[in-house]
């Protein structure tokens, strides 16, 4: 009982996701809706579940996980390489101060036409719209976070004579944690976003396609319950890597009293 | 060793055309406290960073122990003001253990034991050992800080105004709790204060800051609070 009580906001949320679906469910049961605009609940889940387990959906997901790690990967590389050059010189600091928040205007998508004709439309063109739409904001919430290191941090590593790896290590990244986290949770929905735009844009690379191809393919062929399945997907992933990494992390910065509740 | 702690040899500071302050010269054996006193912006924090060897001297040198101060060591630990130099994620406990381990050749349990064994010194209890600093009072976090310098065992202890942020009861507790362990561990300190009675507490020698730009130095005697008070205007 006392747990309803203490999660009792938790559990009127649950239970108005439940009355929409049920309200949903209801709706496309009586044909109050047609099936080819939105199919019932329980078949969007029975697809769902028939896609990932016999059909292909589970590879596309891979493979739309696999180019996203790729370009985080060299987002996070280019935005440490960026930081790095930004401390060691004022001058290009000062030019980045201008040109980061020119290019982080600029959506992913308008530089479609661009990458188009410079890259071509492989892999390599969605990595470098997911790139572009994470480097800027990564990088700038890093040189932030930077900055807002205490001055007594760097004294009293100073006062110990602490090298400058332990530094990093031991001080500097645990002090800057708040705003890397941060800054992850925007980079992350931020390449999300793109990348399932940029490949219901290009479609199959080849003979392989992710998540964004599965989508746009079944809405060409007006499968609405696969749509939704591939949305689903989407959610789901959403809610993964809010609960498996963010929340985890939030938890411990909340213990170390650099985040509020 | 040498029988002079620190020797501060006509030190000046000036930014620019403004001097903040000049001829400030001072001598201190080991074991002794010195407080400097003195109206906001006279360059109270300024001198103790020079000493500390957080800036630099615009003329004049800092002698520790035979060892002229050209940069920050391990010989003098500086405990800047404010609540902000505990490490937010270690305990009170692992604050001081890491900074020992960081800062000797120390085993952990050697580092745990006397990291215990100073944070007892300045009076904080077992049942705070595992906090968190956000955990912890303003005054505990204070002492804390201070313990976490005293284990690192250096020649010299800075102090800039430890005890600003803190109440008046718990200030008097840890203004004796630190005096006891520095003399406990024959801690040259220097403490920088707004606070006249807390110089007069604490301090065998007292530099003052008066506001026509002297600087004068008094040894600690029962009239020192109205010596004080005359070259401070108050």
């Amino acid at each position: 009982m006392k747990v309803f009580q203490k999660n009792k906001y938790q559990l009127r949320a649950f239970c108005l996701i439940c009355v929409i679906i049920i309200l949903w469910e209801l709706i496309t049961r009586q044909g109050l809706v047609p099936n080819y605009i939105l199919p019932p609940f329980s078949q969007v889940i029975y697809t769902t579940w028939i896609e990932l387990t016999t059909g292909s959906l589970f590879v596309m997901v891979g493979r739309t996980l696999l180019v996203l790690i790729e370009a985080l990967a060299i987002s996070f590389l280019l935005s440490a390489i960026i930081v790095f050059i930004c401390q060691k010189s004022k001058t290009f600091l000062s030019f980045y101060n201008i040109i980061a928040p020119a290019m982080n205007s600029i959506p992913s998508m308008a530089l479609l036409p661009l990458v188009i004709m410079w890259i071509g439309i492989g892999n390599a063109a969605i990595v470098t719209l997911v790139v572009h739409s994470v480097l800027w904001t990564f990088t700038i919430y890093l040189l932030k976070s930077i900055s807002a290191i205490p001055k007594e941090y760097r004294e009293f590593t100073d006062n110990i004579n602490l090298g400058i790896f332990r530094k990093i290590k031991d001080v500097f990244f645990p002090a800057v944690l708040p705003h890397i986290v941060a800054g992850l949770k925007i980079a992350c929905s931020r390449a999300w976003r793109s990348i399932i735009g940029a490949e219901i844009i290009f479609g199959a690379i080849g003979t392989a396609g992710g998540l964004g191809y599965f989508i746009n393919i079944n809405r060409q062929f007006g499968n609405m319950d696969k749509v939704l399945s591939g949305v689903l997907i989407i959610v789901l992933i959403g809610l993964i890597m809010e609960y498996a990494i963010f929340s985890k992390l939030d938890k411990l910065l909340k213990k170390w009293g650099m985040k509020n509740e | 060793m040498s029988n002079v702690a620190v020797s501060v040899n006509d030190v000046a500071k000036r930014y620019n055309k403004h001097t903040v302050f000049k001829n400030v010269s001072f001598k201190l054996k080991p074991g002794e406290t010195i407080a400097i006193i003195g109206y906001s912006g006279c360059g109270k924090t300024t001198l103790l960073r020079i000493i500390g060897g957080f800036e630099r001297p615009s003329s004049g040198n800092i002698v520790i122990f035979d060892k002229n101060v050209e940069a920050p060591s391990k010989n003098a630990i500086l405990v800047s003001q404010g609540q902000n130099q505990l490490f937010p994620w270690k305990t009170a406990l692992d604050n001081v253990i890491w900074a020992l381990m960081m800062a000797t050749d120390i085993k952990y349990s050697d580092a745990k034991d006397v990291s215990r064994r100073y944070l007892l010194d300045l009076k904080i209890s077992e049942s705070d050992f595992d906090k968190y600093p956000h955990q912890l009072s303003g005054g505990m976090k204070q002492r804390t800080t201070i313990a976490r310098a005293l284990a690192l065992h250096p020649q010299i202890l800075l102090l800039d105004e430890p005890f600003a942020s803190l109440d008046e009861l718990t200030k008097q507790q840890a203004q004796n709790v630190v005096m006891d362990a520095c003399k406990l561990h024959n801690v040259t300190t220097i403490l920088v204060t707004h606070d006249i009675n807390e110089a007069a507490k604490m301090a065998t020698k007292i530099l003052v800051f008066c506001p026509n730009g002297k600087v004068e130095l008094l040894k600690n005697t029962n009239n020192s609070i109205e010596m004080i008070r005359k070259l401070l205007n108050v």
